[in-house]
């Protein structure tokens, strides 16, 4: 039998639960090391650390894979829940070098209510679309990660350790998990292009374009790298051309001028003069990062470039992530942040990426879980993050007082209530 | 760098101060043993074997959401290629498992779910047990193992070939594949001989390049 505490059991079933947000999307995890008393199951003690209160190794690591999940969940909006799997089990490694993840879709459907003609989404993207379950299996999963649960041990990377915290503080030499499970729940979720690597051909080989392909441009041609004019060795040709492919979407397009640097010349860096940020497609064809990344030349750094930078906090600020999303079909929740019910006006996600109100709704699920049946402590887990949040600048004083003020005003509901 | 978009001036994002303190909520440490049905850790003998001979017979383990009574929510393990150590279930279900509790495929599962056969309990499998499930297959390299893990993860094809020769439709007209392993991304870490990591993407077959940016000193 597997022991497990009791605020584990209460943290999933709460995250389970979703976010409390219109039409907000609820990722589901399904955790594969259950039982298994190895990554997300892993009983080491751990002292809590940047605002994750798990006091084993498996508790953190679900714990920041749940605020992840839950940060997706309040920013998207889906009316069907997304199946994902989790596991920290050993993956392929040297004392070096070696796999620290692998995630993505499990499913690719076309031809359903609300798609666009001979297009293909991804799983979780169709499904929001269609608004119900498109695979007849009730098993069905949406998203698969995986995450090496050796890092760090003795013979695997042991330099390189993950960075558990919820804060975005993640020590030099250390990888921010939340950082990387953001990123890779992105791929899962449709930021992927599925022009196959090898060939150039579309979809795979299915012979149909892919959303997230269809929002792609090739400045030299000025065509859609899905265009009926372009062949499978011209694509491949635009892959392993710097520069030469832009994402053409007009979501990125806003959110890239707002955020990205300009060079001497005003033009916006890691972007064409007509300001379509570009893709990641380096001379030398990488099947892994090609294509479904930014390119590396942003300024700043983008979420979804291949290269996992320490400057990046995911658990504030999601870049052109988005702003893609939008592109290829999501619906954002472009509404503010209830605490519940009560309106904090702090908005779940802006134009640029910032995450305010999905942050702070992912951590009222956490605090929800940590202080199961005790609503003072709850209350004041989220004031307290309401207040580091303010202190960052990331909310404002006004908005730290409608947190404060819906605090009270939910204490207040409960006491009537009992 | 972290910015908030440029029109308005809004208040810079820095990110939370270093010295912002711990959050104050700490989780308890004592643990429990997962309630089966009414709330009891002691397991129900006639539920499990139900359920499990239930997931046996689609080579799947699922610990059903369905728990009247129960205190907790999923527990759930399910993948097409996932190797369930079921015997224990099927006995008492009188399945025939001889099929189901052959080794996997090379290049598929890895992952292993014991149910002890007295207390109806998952359980890691003994050393006897892998090696009589497993067979001589199990050593594997670590490459080996990333491979047969990663085609745990579902019931995925290998290559795009094979993905779009699986092409179904389904009952309302809607075509479905399988996103293949083969484009599935693959996160990559290395650490040079300074120390510097760096972090990227790749797939099984390619070493990663290092990227223009984004090593960590």
């Amino acid at each position: 039998m597997t022991p497990h505490t009791p605020q584990k059991l209460a943290l999933a079933l709460l995250f389970a639960i979703g976010v409390p947000a219109a039409h907000a999307a609820t990722l589901q995890l399904i955790d594969l090391d259950e039982g298994t008393q190895l990554g997300l199951d892993d009983p080491t003690p751990a002292q809590p650390v940047g605002g994750n209160p798990g006091v084993t190794l498996g508790e953190q690591r679900l714990i920041a894979y749940e605020y992840a999940l839950a940060q997706w969940g309040a920013v998207l909006q889906s009316k069907v829940p997304i199946k994902v799997t989790a596991s920290f089990a050993p993956l392929a490694c040297s004392a070096t070098s070696g796999v620290l993840g692998q995630a993505g879709p499990t499913d690719i459907f076309n031809n359903f209510p609300g798609a666009r003609p001979a297009i293909l989404y991804t799983g979780a993207l169709a499904n929001a679309i269609a608004g119900r379950r498109l695979d007849d299996d009730p098993l069905g999963v949406d998203i698969q990660t995986r995450f090496n649960g050796r890092i760090g041990s003795p013979g695997c990377l042991e330099r390189l350790g993950w960075y558990l915290g919820l804060d975005g503080n993640a020590p030099v030499g250390t990888s921010n998990f939340l950082n990387v499970v953001m990123h890779e729940l992105a791929h899962g979720l449709g930021s992927l292009g599925l022009i196959d690597r090898e060939t150039g051909a579309l979809g795979l080989g299915r012979g149909m374009t892919d959303i997230y392909t269809h929002n792609t441009r090739d400045i030299t041609t000025d065509l859609p790298l899905d265009s009926p004019w372009t062949t499978d060795t011209q694509r491949l040709q635009m892959l392993t051309s710097p520069g030469r492919v832009v994402w053409n979407g007009p979501s990125v397009r806003r959110d890239a001028s707002l955020i990205l640097d300009r060079d001497e010349r005003g033009y916006l860096t890691g972007a064409d003069v007509r300001g379509r940020v570009q893709l990641y497609t380096p001379a030398r064809l990488e099947p892994g990062s090609t294509f479904s990344h930014f390119d590396t030349a942003l300024k700043p750094n983008a979420l979804m470039e291949p290269a996992e930078s320490p400057d990046l906090q995911a658990h504030a600020n999601l870049d052109l992530t988005p702003a893609l999303f939008a592109d290829i079909g999501w619906h954002l929740n472009r509404g503010t942040a209830k605490l519940d019910g009560c309106d904090t006006g702090i908005p779940v996600v802006e134009t640029g990426g910032l995450i305010p109100g999905a942050n702070l709704l992912a951590h009222q699920q956490l605090c929800l879980a940590a202080h199961s049946g005790d609503a003072a402590g709850r209350k004041n887990c989220v004031i307290q993050h309401a207040r580091r949040l303010n202190a960052s600048a990331a909310i404002s004083n006004a908005q730290l007082n409608r947190v404060l003020a819906c605090s009270i005003a939910t204490g207040r509901q409960q006491s009537v209530k009992q | 760098m972290v910015r908030r978009p440029q029109p308005g001036a809004p208040p810079r994002f820095t990110g939370p101060r270093a010295d912002a303190p711990p959050t104050a909520v700490v989780l308890r440490s004592r643990r429990i043993r997962i309630p089966f049905p009414n709330g009891t850790a002691k397991p129900d003998r006639t539920w499990p074997s139900r359920q499990l001979a239930y997931r046996c017979l689609g080579s799947e383990l699922k610990v059903l959401p369905e728990n009247p009574g129960g205190t907790h929510s999923a527990e759930i393990t399910t993948m097409k290629h996932l190797h369930v150590t079921c015997v224990a279930a099927c006995l008492t279900a009188l399945l025939p498992c001889a099929v189901l509790a052959a080794a996997p495929p090379p290049g598929t599962a890895a992952m292993t779910i014991t149910i002890d056969p007295v207390t109806g309990e998952r359980r890691p499998a003994t050393a006897q047990e892998l090696a009589v499930l497993r067979g001589p297959e199990s050593e594997t390299s670590d490459a080996a193992a990333t491979s047969s893990a990663a085609a745990a993860l579902h019931s995925a094809p290998l290559t795009s070939a094979e993905a779009v020769t699986g092409t179904r439709r389904l009952r309302d007209g809607t075509q479905a594949m399988k996103m293949p392993l083969s484009a599935m991304p693959l996160l990559h870490a290395s650490v040079d001989a300074n120390g510097n990591a760096s972090i990227q993407h790749a797939d099984g077959g390619h070493e990663p390049r290092n990227a223009a940016k984004g090593h960590t000193p």
